[in-house]
């Protein structure tokens, strides 16, 4: 056994499982960055991304597994938690055992951890979804900052995609100096690292200060309950958002 | 009526319209347009919560708070003496859509105090969503209250542009509404919800390419705690308005008491939030759990127990059926089980077809043992003790006191915590 080592995207990850496929070699350890405390003895083996095999893996999971498998391998993905390779890959060889039935066995314990995952970047997603804040700066674009604890930036592009399709957008992952942009034909996964926010345009904060006028008047006075909102809206949330800033 | 600035207006409108309770985005469908903005997700998104710690989703507002009925329990009652405004559909689409773009809500939940005639205030609540709609472009969701006693050709009319529709029962008796709100009949109620329904009816069967009608489906809100009807009484019209009328949401709203009024609570009483979240969790059970509201509730105990949730109650008074076996029971039959929810239950089902599941891994379906595990067997296997006597079962599922500060602070949600949202119980 021996020591995996792929650059880090979802595309070397599927293209190093395409190795281990082939090669019928099953790792110890799968890692994207290079590590010198690893001891001398084990050999590390790196696995050059590519896009072909990648896909070409990518359908032969939708095939084997479901299409719903790709999606939990994905969002699982995204979580960047260490070690999620190797559960991944626990959860790919189970899979390739089991087949189509894979997510009929959410006790077992290589699809517990997925699944557990994929739930928890899920709502991760979904809650930046809601807190997203765009401004429009004086260029006409809108600006957005977030720091979700999970990389969910392309969960959520699909998303505004859809919804904004008509605005020049960018939203910027803070906390992994990332951003997705959006230029009313595609989006696109970009690294990004502004600091400070770009200036804004003259009418935004008057727009922002009616949101926030609305925001205080809504809430039932008689019914006060900060904890209850403390534990919807956690710190880590409340950072760009406009009312609450 | 006096000249205010638009924030004046916002903050008088609002403060109106908050006691509507419905906050749910979710429901509907509709795609974007070309050039247009916005669409409606199937699954609602909270963009905020308030210091109340409710969902904030919609922009929730009044086009007017002038009113010419007196409804007792409200405060924008025509013998209220309050300050009046109103907004121009103009101001209101404006808003709308700039609140979207900044994605500072997912829609419009649009509402109004009867000026002049209920047709004159549904054509002016018409006006402002068209202008939504065909000028704005706005795609995005949109809830439209109807006004009681509103032309049956302005309801569809409203019903062709909007997402959800919803017109308020308030309260659930025949004597309470004639008391409290003199104006409305309770057929200006009925008969526009009735034609709703049947228009989504008729929808239906005209398949999928026929022009939308509310998609999300209709709600109403019913009052808690203002009259003397009792939860059995509630429970029995809200049971009635899913199963023939198909609503899709019952609201129900603690009485905050804003008004002086014989007829009413006094100003010192505090909202029954206990009360409202027990409705909830009965109106939970009934929609997605299968019971009915005369097992929950009977004419010998016709309130909710304020110390268990009525799914745990109703175990407990049917011993006998317990405990089930996970590997055998019926669906129905699981979902009646305290601490397993709709997705636990599901999570079973699918989990058994390809093997037997053992008590150990309930916990990795969702199952929540500490309660579950009085009313179940996995393989034979069980893991409380079965043969409790009643009283000592019961001390054993009452929720924990030490966190507990209140019913003011209730913050608990015994059915499925992940699944809901504060106060609604939203899915
Ligand atoms: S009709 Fe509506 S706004 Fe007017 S008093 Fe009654 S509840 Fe209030």
């Amino acid at each position: 056994m021996a020591i995996w080592r792929y650059d880090g995207t979802f595309t070397g990850f599927l293209t190093l499982c395409a190795t281990l496929v082939t090669q019928g070699e099953e790792p110890e350890k799968i890692v994207s960055r290079e590590n010198n405390q690893e001891d001398l003895f084990t050999s590390v083996i790196f696995v050059e991304s590519d896009e072909a095999r990648g896909e070409k893996m990518l359908a032969a999971i939708a095939a084997r597994l479901s299409p719903e498998s790709c999606r939990l391998l994905l969002t699982a993905f995204l979580s960047e938690t260490e070690g999620v390779e190797l559960l991944l890959w626990r959860y790919l060889s189970f899979g390739r055992t089991v087949g189509a039935n894979c997510d009929r066995y959410p006790a077992h314990p290589a699809v517990a951890p997925i699944h557990r995952l994929a739930r928890a970047v899920g709502r991760e997603a979904h809650s930046t979804m809601g807190i997203v804040r765009f401004q429009e700066t004086t260029g006409g674009q809108w600006y957005a900052t977030v720091e979700p604890a999970y990389h969910v930036l392309e969960l959520i592009a699909p998303h505004f995609a859809a919804r904004c399709g008509e605005m020049n957008w960018l939203i910027h992952d803070r906390r992994r100096d990332l951003a997705v942009a959006w230029n009313k034909a595609e989006w696109r996964l970009t690294t990004f690292d502004l600091r400070g926010v770009p200036p804004l345009s003259a009418g935004e904060e008057a727009w922002a200060s009616l949101w926030r006028s609305y925001f205080a008047s809504v809430a039932i006075p008689e019914r006060t309950n900060r904890r209850l909102q403390q534990q919807q809206l956690p710190k880590r949330f409340r950072k760009y958002l406009t009312e609450l800033a | 009526m006096e000249t205010l600035t638009l924030d004046e207006k916002i903050k008088l409108l609002t403060e109106s319209a908050r006691y509507d309770v419905s906050c749910s985005s979710s429901g509907s469908s509709r795609a974007n347009t070309k050039g247009g903005i916005g669409n409606a997700a199937t699954s609602g998104i909270c963009h905020s919560w308030s210091a109340d710690g409710r969902c904030v989703s919609l922009l929730k507002i009044l086009l007017t708070n002038v009113c010419v009925y007196d409804c007792a329990y409200c405060l924008n009652r025509r013998s209220n003496d309050i300050r009046r405004t109103s907004l121009t559909p103009e101001e209101v689409a404006e808003l709308t859509v700039n609140f979207y773009r900044r994605n500072y809500i997912e829609g419009l939940f649009l509402s109004s105090g009867v000026v002049r005639t209920p047709d004159y205030t549904m054509e002016l609540l018409i006006k402002t969503v068209r202008r939504l709609r065909e000028k704005e472009r706005f795609n995005g969701y949109i809830h439209l209250k109807l006004v009681p006693g509103a032309d049956p050709l302005l309801v569809e009319e409203a019903g062709r542009l909007v997402d959800r529709v919803s017109i308020n029962l308030e309260l659930p008796s025949r004597e309470s509404l004639a008391l409290l709100a003199p104006d409305k009949s309770r057929d200006s109620i009925f008969v526009p919800m009735r034609q709703v329904s049947g228009l989504i009816t008729a929808r239906r069967d005209e398949g999928r390419r026929a022009p939308p009608f509310v998609p999300a489906g209709q709600s109403t809100q019913v009052i808690i705690g203002a009259t003397p009807d009792s939860d059995l009484k509630i429970m029995t019209v809200s049971e009635q308005l899913y199963r023939r009328l198909g609503l899709k949401r019952v609201y129900y709203s603690a009485y905050v008491p804003v008004m002086v009024d014989p007829r009413l609570p006094p100003l010192t009483s505090t909202p029954l939030l206990l009360r409202e979240h027990r409705l909830y969790q009965a109106d939970w059970l009934i929609r997605f759990y299968g019971f009915a509201a005369d097992e929950l509730l009977d004419a010998g105990a016709p309130n909710l127990d304020p110390e268990l949730d009525p799914k745990t109650g109703w175990a407990l008074r049917h011993r006998e059926l317990f405990p089930v076996e996970v590997n055998r029971a019926a669906y129905q039959l699981l979902l009646r089980v305290p601490g397993i929810g709709v997705r636990s239950a599901q999570r079973i089902v699918r989990a058994r077809k390809v093997q037997r599941i053992r008590l150990e891994e309930l916990m990795q379906l969702g199952v929540v043992m500490k309660r579950a595990r009085y009313f179940i067997s996995a393989d034979g296997a069980t893991s409380g003790e079965l043969d409790l006597s009643p009283e000592r079962l019961k001390g054993l599922l009452l929720p924990g006191k030490k966190r507990r500060s209140g019913p003011e602070q209730l913050s608990l949600f015994p059915l499925e915590t992940r699944d809901v949202s504060a106060i609604t119980g939203e899915l």
